[in-house]
């Protein structure tokens, strides 16, 4: 089966390797949509309000909220087909549930009042590279699908929680942001429209995954009480939509 | 040559329109404040039981109570009796009698943690789940009595590593005297290092001790 598809994928990809102004190169922005365990936002609690340290969605919520991306892209099609390219991106996410942690925090706590600011959300650098396949519907029109792995690396948000009770100031406990690298992928579809010879512009769906191994270090944490995590290691997956625009190479 | 150079200034005018929309679009650090709607674990009553580890027929138990209502406690069940040179296995019980009938409140003479009333909230197990962030202090004052009274606590938290808590304690008295003991609760979020200074007080209460 496997030689099959091999055999069908060179037959497709020599009948037009003749033509390769298919060829671009894009730059694109848009939005980012978390999904999965790192999109959610548990704090569950026992009966006193004490955080579950052995509570699986717990342990599991990422609190990553919808974002933004942008970067370039490449390609350099082959065939008429098939090209082979890769693109660079720069992803953020916001954080999302901050009032629901931030009043597990105070809960946990049990204290008069709890200040919790979170940094800039999750960021995200994606380094990847794969195969394109474009379908031309018409002169102007064509859609392409990608598929493309390869490097990411991940920051976790900055939480920062001062505690206040009885008039006191109980200072402040942060978990501290942290990257990680790890194997990530990308599958998408675009779709482009040629304004001109040379310009094309596009719309993009991608769905991407990846997962760092988060290993998170918390300053001035001076009882164990309340949301603790040390280690996050769940796949942070995404959607992002973008719109772009993309020089041809090979155009008039 | 021209209109390659065009094409390119069209390609990166677009682009950094592209660029500069994303990265505007980024998401700023944000803080959020969370008050709290009810105030610290609600009591009334602080019990201070002690059992003569070698003569358990020898016990003491104080009892300080205040309502909301009230200006001042009531402090007429708040007494210890010690025997000299003994050792006693103390324990603190934390009640929350505003709800408890007139004549079921606790009382000294025979107090059992196991038949306090139904409506009265043993507050004690509620410190003990938070014990995390919940310490006991003990204060000698009046005569000899820091000389001759000794409280060590005896239980500990799931800090790492783990701190004093004492609600469970070990009194050892020596010679006869008297003067005040006074208990006080701290909480202590974020701040519990086995020292009695951070931290806010749930309570602070007084027994007038006597060695004999």
């Amino acid at each position: 089966m496997k030689k099959v598809i091999i055999v069908i994928l060179m037959l497709v990809a020599f009948t037009g390797i003749q033509a390769q102004n298919n060829s671009f190169m894009s730059v694109f922005g848009g939005v980012t949509m978390p999904s999965g365990n790192w999109a959610k936002t548990a704090y569950n609690v026992d009966e006193i309000g004490g955080w579950i340290p052995t509570d699986p969605a717990n342990l599991s919520s990422g609190f990553a909220g919808t974002g933004s991306t942008f970067g370039i892209e490449g390609a350099y099609f082959f065939s008429k087909y098939f090209g082979i390219g890769g693109m660079v991106s720069y992803s953020t996410f916001g954080f999302n549930g901050l009032d629901t942690l931030s009043a597990g925090y105070r809960s946990s706590f049990d204290v008069d009042q709890v200040t919790t600011s979170v940094g800039a959300g999750y960021t995200m650098w994606n380094f990847l590279y794969g195969i394109y396949f474009r379908y031309p519907f018409t002169e102007k029109f064509s859609v392409t699908a990608k598929l493309l792995g390869g490097f990411t690396t991940a920051t976790t948000p900055s939480i920062a929680v001062d505690v206040f009770d009885g008039g006191n100031d109980d200072g402040v406990f942060t978990q501290e942001p942290c990257t990680a690298n790890s194997f990530g992928y990308m599958a998408g579809i675009c779709v482009s429209y040629k304004i001109l010879d040379y310009l094309s512009i596009n719309l993009q769906g991608n769905y991407s995954s990846s997962q760092p191994d988060f290993l998170i270090d918390n300053v001035n944490r001076n009882a164990n009480v309340g949301r603790l995590l040390k280690e996050y290691n769940q796949p942070l997956t995404y959607m992002n939509v973008t719109l772009g625009v993309s020089y041809l190479f090979g155009g008039k | 040559m021209k209109r390659v150079i065009f094409k390119l200034m069209v390609f990166a005018m677009i682009s950094m329109t592209a660029g500069m929309l994303s990265i505007t679009s980024c998401k700023k650090p944000e803080s959020v404040v969370t008050p709290n709607p009810v105030p610290n674990e609600f009591l009334t009553t602080v019990v201070f039981q002690c059992i003569n580890t070698a003569a358990p027929f020898d016990t003491t138990c104080g009892v300080w109570r205040i309502f909301p209502n009230q200006t001042n406690p009531d402090t007429s069940q708040a007494i210890l009796r010690y025997h000299q040179g003994s050792k006693y296995l103390c324990n603190i019980y934390i009640l929350d009698e505003t709800n408890t009938p007139t004549g079921s409140y606790a009382d000294s003479s025979h107090f059992n943690i196991n038949t306090i009333n139904s409506k009265t909230v043993n507050v004690t197990t509620e410190i003990w789940a938070r014990r995390n962030y919940h310490l006991e202090c003990f204060f000698m004052t009046g005569g000899n009595l820091a000389s001759n009274l000794n409280v060590t606590r005896l239980d500990y938290d799931n800090n790492n590593p783990p701190l004093q808590v004492g609600l469970t304690d070990e009194v050892n008295t020596l010679s006869p005297t008297s003067g005040d003991m006074e208990i006080q609760q701290q909480h202590q979020p974020n701040v519990k290092n086995g020292t009695c200074g951070p931290g806010s007080l749930d309570f602070d209460v007084f027994y007038k001790t006597t060695i004999y």
